[in-house]
C-alpha cells in the first residue's frame, strides 16, 4: 500500500512533469525572491563583518592636533576592553610611478595617502604580491592599481608646494603587492588639500619610512562581538569614546603642558639671546662712530692746512707774477731806452755823417769857391792883362769883379758855414758822449734785470715744489675723506641692517610668543566607525533591497497559490476517473487527497529548498556584484535568518498543500458515481456581453469566440490577469524607479546647486580680501567665473527620527539667484524676506514642517538653537539646505554678517574646477573647499547602481510573466487539446489556430494592463518609499514614455511564450487526440 | 481514374520495440457519389484509413489519390487547404466546440470557405432549428451528432468521411443519423465514407469495402443498396 502509494505519486509526477515543474518553479521563485531579497542584507552585514573583524578595522581613530606619541599609545592602551591601541603616520602625498624600465608614467600626478602599516588593527588583505618587509616596499590599493604595478617604482614628490617629501625617511619605494585596506571599504578614497585635492589610491609602507617626531594618529581595536552597525555597537562604542577621549585628553595635555613649558623656555631664551647679540651689536657700533668722527676730525685739520698752504702758495705766486711783471716791464723799458739810444746813435751816426758832408760840402765849396776866386782872380788879371790889348772890356773886368766879390761873399759865408759845422761837430761830439753814457748805463740794467728774472725763475721754481707737495696733501686728505664716507656708509648701513635684524628677530621671537600664547589647549578627536565614509554608506546601501524585500515576494507567492490552485485543479479532473475508481473501491477521500498534497507538498518542498538556497546565494551574490563597484572589498558571505526558511517554506506549502486540499475537495464533492463518468468538458455559457445585443453583433466571430473562453476558465482569468498585472506592474515600478532617480543628479547639481566650486575662507580674510583674490585668479589665468559670497555654517536640526545635518546660507548678494536655483514646484522664487527661512524639499518632508511652521537649528559646540520662520519649502534633492539673507543671520545670531564662502560658478572652459581651487588656496587662505563634480559624480554613481536594481526587477518580472504564462498556455493547450485537434481537422491554417488559442491570451494581456498599470504607480510609489534615502529626495515619477516601454516589455514576453507554444500547437496530432474521450 | 483510390498504403507504427503495421499495403477505390461503408474487426485500420484519405495523418508508403490528386504528397498546409475544401468529417465523439452554440459551431466550419452552405437551411435540414442556440452540453448524442454532421457538410466537401458516427448513439437516432448520410449522398451527390461495426449498415451503401489487418480483403460494390428505414438491426 505504501509503495503503491508512492508509486502513484511518482508516476503523477512522471506523467505531467510539466505541472509540477510549474509548482515547483513558481515556488522556487516566489521563496528565492523572498529568501533572497531578505538575506541580502544580513548576507551584506555578515560580509562586511566578516571582513572587518578578519582585518581589524579600527573601532575608533583618535587625533589630537599636537600629534600622538608612544607614550600615549602605551596610556591609551590600558583602557579596559581594548585589544589594540597603533600609532599610525599618515600623510597625503603626491607621487610618480615609475615602470621597471625606469620610465616615468607621469611626473607626480598621483596623490596617495600614504599610510605607516599596523599590526592588529587595520591589517591589510593581500590580494597579489606580498606585505612590504623592508622600509623602501610598498604595497598599494588593489581597487586602482593592477597587478602590472608590481615591481614599479614609486617616488615620492621632491621639493613640491606640498611638502610631499617631507618627515619621510624614504622617497623611492618598490611596489611589492597589492591590498585591500578595512578602512577604505567603498570607492571613495577621499579628499586632500594636497595635489589636485581628490586623493587617487591609498599606499601602506613600513613605518620606518617615516621621520616624523609624531604620529598622525592611533587607531584603537576593541575586537568586541557585536554585530556591525548593531545598537550594541553603537551603544558599547558610544560609551567607550567617552573613555578613550578623556584618556586621550590627559595624555595628549601632560604632553602638551611640558611642550608650552619648553616652548616658553625656548623663547625667552631667545629673548635673552636677543638682547645679548642687541648689545654687542650697538657697542660696535659705537666703537665704529667714535674712529669716524675722529678721523672725521683729522679730516678738518688737513683741510685747514692745505688750505692755508693753498692760501700762501697763491700769494706767492702773485707776488711772484708781479716781480716778474716788473722785472718785464723794466726789460721793455730797457728795451725802450736802449732803442731810443740806438736810435738816438743812429741820429748821432747820421749827424756826423751829415756833418762830415756838411763840411766837405763847405770845404769843397770853399775849395771850389776859393778855385772860384782864384780863377777870377786870374781872369781879372789875364782880363786886365786882355783889357788892355783891349779884347775884354772893364765891364766883363767888372763882371769878373762882382763876381769875384760874390765869390769872396760865398768863401766867406763858405768859411763861416765851416765854422758853423765845426760848432755842430762840436755839439755832436757832447751829445755823442752822453750817448755812450747811456748806452753803460742801458748794460747796466739788464745785467741787473737779468739778475732778478734769474732770482725770480728761482722763486717759482721753489713755488712749484711747494705746489706739489699741497696736492700731495690734497690728493692724501681726498683718500682720507673716501675712506671715511666709506667708513660712515658701512656705519650706516651697520645701523640699518642692525636695525632690521634685530627688528627681524624681535619680531621672530614675539610672534612665537604669540603663537604660543595663542596655542589653544591641544584639542583631541577621537572618531570612530560613523565617521568611515565607506563603512556609514555601506550600511544604508546594503539596507536599500529590504524595504522591498517583503512586497515584491507577495506577488510571487500569490502567483504560486493560483498556479498551484489551477493545476491541481487541472490534475484531479484529469484523474476523475481514477478517482471514481479509488473511491468506488473504497480509499477514503483522505488516502486520495493526500496523493495530492504529497504531490503539490513535494514541489513546494523541493522548489521551496530549493528556492531557497539558490534565492539565499543568487540574490545577495548578484546584487553584490553590481555593488562590486562601490565595494568590492571581500567575497560575498551567505548568510540567512532561520525564521526567512520558516516563513518561505510556510508560505510555500500554504500555497500548495493548502490550496491542494481545498481544490481537490471541491473536485470531488460529488459521488464516485459521478466522478468514473468522464466529465464534461466545462459547459459554454452566455456572456453578459452578449445581451449588449450592439456590440456582440458587431464583434467578428472569432472574437466571440475568445471573449466567451476567457469567461469560461474565471479562474484561469484571474491567475493571468494577476501575473501579468504583477508582471507589468513590475515592469513599470522598474522604469519608474530609472525614470525617478535618473534626472535628480542632473536637476541637483544643473538647477539648484549652480556652482561648481565651495571655497570657505579662514576667518581672517576680509570680504573685500576674497573679491581680489578671484579677480585677481580671473585676471591672471584668463577665467570667466559668476561667484557670490555667503556666510555658509554647519547646523543641525533634530526631527523626531534623526537629527540631520543642514547647510545654512546666508546671503543677500544680488547675484545669488544666478548661483543658488530656488524653486518651489518648478517656479523660480525670491530669496526668503527678513526673519524668515527658506527650506529644502526634504527636510521639510522628513519633519512635517511647512510654510509658515517655524524650525529649530543647532550650531557650535555648546548647541546653541535659533528658531526661526519657514517662508517656504523649496525643491531640492540631494542634501539639507536652509537659506537666509545677510540680515536674518545678523539678526538671529546675533553677529555681524560676515561671509566666510564663495559660491563659483566656473564659466570659460579653461580650467577645472579643482584647480581653480587649488591656485585659489594657493593665493589666500583657504579653509577648506569643495568642488560640486566630486559630490555629483558620487552620488550619479550610486545612482547608477539603482539602475542594476531595476534590470533585477525587470528580469524578475520577466521569470514571473514566463512562469505564469508558460503555466496557462500549457494547462490551456492540454485542455483544450481535442478542440484544437477539432479545428486543425476542420481545416484550420496554422495562423488561424494559433490566432484562435492565443487571441484570449492577447485581449486577457490587454486586460492585465488596465489593472497593472494603477496596481504598477502604487507599487512604484511603494518602492520609492522603501528606498528612501534621507539625504537623496527622489523624484517620484513615471514618464510617459516609461508605460509604452513596460507595456511593450510585457506584450514581448507574451509573444515569446506564445512562439514557444505554437510548437506545441503544432504538435498535436489530429488523429491522436480525437480517437475518444481519454 | 477512379475518384479515390489508395494505391499499396501502407502505415507503420512504431512503439518502442515492437513494430505494427496498421495498414499493409491497402489497394482500393471508391467512385465519386458513392456511399461507401468501411468494416473490419477492431483494429483492422479503418480508422487508420479513414484519417489518411482525411489529411489527418499521412501513409508510411503508397499514394492516396483523391480527384486525381495525389493527398500523400501534399504539404503540412496544403493538408490543411484540403481538409477544409475537400473533407468534411464527422466523429464518433461528435467533438463539437463546447464553448460554441449548435449554430456557432457549424457556422465556424462555414465561416472557413468561400461558398458555404446556408447554415439556417443546413440546421432545418439536420432538424435542428429549434436547437440552434443551445451549447454542446444542452443537446442530446444524436443532436450533438446532428450537428456535428451540419459542420462538415457546411463547407459543401466533395468527401464526407464519418468514423463510427453512430457508436455513441441509440438505435433510433442512429437511424435518422445514417438517414441524413444516405440523402447527402443520394440528393447531393456527396461521396460519403462511413466506418462502421454494424454490418447490416452495408445494406444501404452502393460499396463496401472490407478490412482485415491492415489490407483490403474485398471491395464490393452494392447492386441494390437500400434505404435506411428499411433496415433492422
Ligand atoms: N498511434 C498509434 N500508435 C500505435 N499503434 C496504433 C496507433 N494508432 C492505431 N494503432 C494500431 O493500429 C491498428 C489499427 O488501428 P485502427 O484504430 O485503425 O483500428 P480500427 O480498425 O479503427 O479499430 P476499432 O474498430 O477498434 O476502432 C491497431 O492495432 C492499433 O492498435
Ligand atoms: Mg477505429
Amino acid at each position: 500500500m505504501r509503495s503503491a502509494f508512492v508509486k502513484t505519486v511518482f508516476r503523477s509526477i512522471k506523467n505531467s512533469f510539466g505541472r509540477f515543474i510549474a509548482i515547483f518553479a513558481i515556488i522556487a521563485l516566489g521563496v528565492g525572491f523572498f529568501a533572497g531579497l531578505k538575506a541580502t542584507r544580513p548576507s551584506f552585514l555578515q560580509t562586511a563583518q566578516s571582513f572587518f573583524e578578519r582585518y581589524r578595522l579600527n573601532d575608533f581613530r583618535l587625533l589630537s592636533t599636537i600629534g600622538i606619541d608612544d607614550e600615549d599609545i602605551e596610556y591609551l592602551s590600558q583602557i579596559d576592553g581594548v585589544s589594540n591601541v597603533e600609532g599610525e603616520y599618515n600623510k597625503a602625498v603626491l607621487v610618480s610611478r615609475i615602470d621597471r624600465a625606469g620610465e616615468i608614467e607621469y611626473e607626480y600626478p598621483y596623490v596617495v595617502d600614504l599610510h605607516s602599516l599596523t599590526s592588529g588593527v587595520n591589517e591589510l588583505s593581500l590580494v597579489a604580491g606580498r606585505l612590504p618587509s623592508a622600509p623602501n616596499e610598498i604595497v598599494l590599493d588593489e581597487y586602482v592599481c593592477s597587478s602590472d604595478w608590481i615591481g614599479d617604482t614609486i617616488e615620492i614628490s621632491q621639493d613640491d608646494e606640498d611638502d610631499s617629501s617631507e618627515g619621510m625617511a624614504v622617497t623611492q619605494f618598490t611596489v611589492v603587492g597589492l591590498v585591500r585596506s578595512p578602512e577604505y571599504i567603498n570607492f571613495k578614497r577621499g579628499t586632500t588639500d594636497v595635489g589636485g585635492g581628490q586623493i587617487s589610491f591609498f599606499a601602506y609602507v613600513p613605518r620606518e619610512a617615516f621621520d616624523m617626531d609624531y604620529y598622525t594618529q592611533a587607531l584603537i581595536y576593541y575586537g568586541t562581538n557585536f554585530e556591525i552597525y548593531s545598537e550594541e555597537y553603537v551603544d558599547y562604542m558610544s560609551s567607550q569614546q567617552e573613555i578613550v577621549e578623556n584618556r586621550l585628553e590627559e595624555a595628549v595635555n601632560t604632553r602638551f603642558n611640558d611642550f608650552i613649558l619648553e616652548s616658553q623656555e625656548e623663547i625667552d631664551d631667545g629673548w635673552n639671546e636677543y638682547n645679548e647679540s642687541v648689545q654687542e651689536a650697538l657697542d660696535e657700533l659705537y666703537d665704529a662712530r667714535a674712529t669716524l668722527d675722529d678721523s672725521r676730525l683729522q679730516l678738518l685739520d688737513a683741510q685747514a692746512q692745505i688750505d692755508n698752504a693753498t692760501q700762501a702758495l697763491s700769494e706767492a705766486d702773485d707776488h711772484i707774477a708781479a716781480a716778474y711783471e716788473e722785472v718785464n716791464s723794466n726789460f721793455a723799458l730797457l728795451e725802450t731806452q736802449e732803442q731810443e739810444l740806438v736810435e738816438a746813435g743812429a741820429q748821432l751816426s747820421q749827424a756826423y755823417v751829415d756833418i762830415e758832408t756838411n763840411r766837405q760840402e763847405a770845404t769843397s765849396n770853399l775849395d771850389s769857391l776859393t778855385q772860384n776866386a782864384q780863377d777870377l782872380n786870374d781872369q781879372i788879371e789875364y782880363l786886365t792883362s786882355l783889357l788892355p790889348e783891349g779884347q775884354t772890356t772893364s765891364v766883363e773886368i767888372e763882371t769878373a769883379n762882382a763876381q769875384l766879390v760874390v765869390v769872396n761873399d760865398g768863401i766867406t759865408q763858405a768859411n763861416e758855414a765851416i765854422s758853423q759845422i765845426d760848432a755842430a761837430q762840436a755839439a755832436l761830439d757832447i751829445q755823442n758822449a752822453e750817448y755812450l753814457e747811456g748806452l753803460e748805463e742801458v748794460r747796466i740794467a739788464r745785467v741787473q734785470l737779468e739778475e732778478a728774472r734769474t732770482q725770480l725763475d728761482i722763486n717759482r721754481t721753489t713755488w712749484q715744489n711747494s705746489m706739489n707737495e699741497l696736492q700731495i696733501s690734497i690728493n692724501d686728505y681726498n683718500e682720507g675723506y673716501q675712506e671715511f664716507v666709506d667708513g660712515e656708509q658701512e656705519y650706516f648701513d651697520g645701523v640699518a641692517e642692525f636695525g632690521s635684524s634685530s627688528a627681524e628677530a624681535k619680531r621672530e621671537l614675539v610672534n612665537a610668543q604669540m603663537e604660543l600664547d595663542k596655542v589653544e589647549e591641544p584639542s583631541v578627536f577621537v572618531l570612530g566607525r560613523d565617521m568611515n565614509q565607506g563603512y556609514v554608506s555601506f550600511e544604508n546601501d546594503s539596507s536599500i533591497v529590504d524595504g522591498v524585500a517583503t512586497v515584491f515576494p507577495l506577488f510571487f507567492f500569490m502567483i504560486a497559490a493560483l498556479v498551484c490552485s489551477t493545476t491541481m485543479q487541472r490534475m484531479v479532473s484529469d484523474e476523475r476517473t481514477q478517482i471514481g475508481i479509488m473511491r468506488a473501491l473504497g480509499y477514503s477521500e483522505f488516502a486520495i487527497i493526500m496523493k495530492y498534497v504529497t504531490y503539490s507538498g513535494l514541489a513546494a518542498i523541493l522548489g521551496g529548498t530549493l528556492g531557497y538556497l539558490g534565492g539565499i546565494r543568487l540574490f545577495p551574490y548578484v546584487i553584490w556584484e553590481v555593488y562590486g563597484m562601490m565595494y568590492g572589498f571581500s567575497g560575498i558571505v551567505f548568510q540567512s535568518d532561520v525564521w526567512v526558511l520558516i516563513v518561505s517554506m510556510l508560505v510555500a506549502l500554504t500555497c500548495s498543500v493548502l490550496v491542494t486540499i481545498f481544490t481537490a475537495k471541491a473536485e470531488m464533492a460529488c459521488t464516485p458515481a459521478d466522478l468514473i463518468r468522464p466529465k464534461a468538458p466545462l459547459p459554454g455559457k452566455r456572456i453578459l456581453l452578449e445581451r449588449i445585443a450592439i456590440i456582440w453583433r458587431k464583434m467578428k466571430f472569432f472574437q466571440k469566440v475568445s471573449a466567451r473562453n476567457i469567461f469560461r476558465f474565471k479562474k484561469r482569468m484571474f491567475m493571468m490577469i494577476v501575473g501579468i498585472a504583477g508582471c507589468t506592474s513590475l515592469v513599470i515600478t522598474g522604469f519608474g524607479i530609472s525614470d525617478s532617480i535618473k534626472n535628480i543628479v542632473d536637476t541637483q547639481y544643473d538647477r539648484v546647486l549652480k556652482y561648481d566650486l565651495t571655497i570657505t575662507f579662514e576667518d581672517s580674510i576680509s570680504k573685500s580680501g576674497v573679491i581680489k583674490s578671484i579677480t585677481d585668479l580671473d585676471e591672471e589665468y584668463n577665467v570667466e567665473e559668476n561667484h557670490v559670497l555667503a556666510r555658509r555654517e554647519d547646523v543641525t536640526h533634530t526631527g523626531n527620527d534623526l537629527i540631520r545635518d543642514v547647510e545654512l546660507i546666508a546671503s543677500s548678494d544680488p547675484n545669488v539667484s544666478s548661483i543658488f536655483g530656488l524653486m518651489v514646484d518648478g517656479n523660480s522664487v525670491e530669496w526668503p524676506s527678513f526673519g524668515t527661512v527658506a527650506i529644502s524639499s526634504k527636510l521639510a518632508d522628513k519633519n512635517n514642517i511647512k510654510a509658515g511652521d517655524s524650525i529649530v537649528f543647532s550650531y557650535g559646540d555648546n548647541g546653541q538653537t535659533v528658531e526661526v520662520q519657514v517662508a517656504y519649502v523649496f525643491d531640492n534633492y540631494i542634501f539639507h539646505y536652509a537659506i537666509m539673507s545677510e540680515e536674518t543671520y545678523a539678526d538671529l545670531f546675533d553677529e555681524e554678517y560676515k561671509p566666510n564662502t564663495a559660491l563659483i560658478s566656473i564659466e570659460s572652459d579653461n580650467i577645472i574646477d579643482t584647480e581653480y581651487a587649488k591656485l585659489l588656496s594657493d593665493i589666500t587662505d583657504v579653509k577648506s573647499w569643495s568642488a560640486t563634480s566630486s559630490m555629483r559624480d558620487t552620488f550619479q554613481a550610486t545612482m547608477n547602481q539603482l539602475n542594476l536594481v531595476v534590470i533585477l526587477i525587470i528580469g524578475c518580472a520577466a521569470a514571473l510573466a514566463f512562469i505564469v504564462l508558460f503555466n496557462l498556455d500549457n494547462i490551456n493547450i492540454s485542455e483544450r487539446i481535442r478542440e484544437i485537434a477539432t479545428l486543425k481537422v476542420l481545416g484550420f491554417s496554422r495562423n488561424e489556430t494559433n490566432s484562435y488559442v492565443f487571441r484570449e491570451n492577447s485581449i486577457l494581456v490587454l486586460l492585465s494592463f488596465v489593472v497593472g498599470i494603477p496596481l504598477g504607480i502604487a507599487l512604484h510609489a511603494f518602492v520609492m518609499a522603501q528606498i528612501d534615502m534621507d539625504t537623496v529626495s527622489f523624484v517620484v515619477q513615471i514618464l510617459p514614455i516609461s508605460y509604452v516601454y513596460s507595456l511593450v516589455t510585457v506584450i514581448v514576453f507574451t509573444i515569446i511564450v506564445e512562439l514557444i507554444m505554437h510548437r506545441k500547437i503544432d504538435k498535436i496530432d489530429m488523429a491522436e487526440s480525437l480517437k475518444s474521450i481519454e | 481514374m477512379p475518384y479515390i483510390e489508395f494505391q499499396k498504403v501502407s502505415k507503420r507504427y512504431i512503439t518502442g520495440d515492437v513494430e505494427l503495421l496498421a495498414l499493409d499495403e491497402a489497394d482500393f477505390f471508391i467512385e465519386k457519389g458513392e456511399l461507401a461503408v468501411i468494416v473490419g474487426q477492431s483494429g483492422a485500420g479503418k480508422t487508420t484509413l479513414l484519417n489518411i484519405l482525411g489529411g489527418m495523418d499521412r501513409p508510411t508508403d503508397g499514394s492516396v489519390f483523391l480527384d486525381g490528386r495525389d493527398v500523400s504528397k501534399l504539404s503540412n498546409k496544403e493538408l490543411a487547404l484540403y481538409r477544409r475544401n475537400e473533407i468534411g468529417f464527422v466523429f464518433q465523439f461528435y467533438n463539437l466546440i463546447p464553448n460554441l452554440t449548435a449554430y456557432e459551431n457549424v457556422e465556424m466550419a462555414a465561416e472557413l470557405v468561400r461558398d458555404p452552405m446556408d447554415c439556417d437551411k443546413l440546421m432545418a435540414d439536420v432538424g435542428l432549428e429549434g436547437r440552434k442556440q443551445n451549447f454542446p452540453s444542452q443537446l442530446s448524442g444524436g443532436e450533438q451528432q446532428r450537428t456535428a454532421i451540419a459542420r462538415a457538410i457546411a463547407k459543401r466537401p466533395k468527401l464526407l468521411l464519418c468514423d463510427e458516427p453512430t457508436g455513441a448513439l441509440d438505435y433510433q437516432t442512429g437511424k435518422s443519423v445514417l438517414k441524413l448520410f444516405q440523402s447527402l449522398s443520394v440528393d447531393k451527390g456527396i461521396t460519403v465514407v462511413i466506418i462502421t461495426h454494424n454490418s447490416a449498415i452495408t445494406a444501404m451503401a452502393d460499396r463496401v469495402i472490407t478490412l482485415k489487418s491492415g489490407s483490403v480483403s474485398s471491395n464490393i460494390i452494392n447492386p441494390n443498396p437500400v434505404s435506411v428505414d428499411l433496415i433492422e438491426w
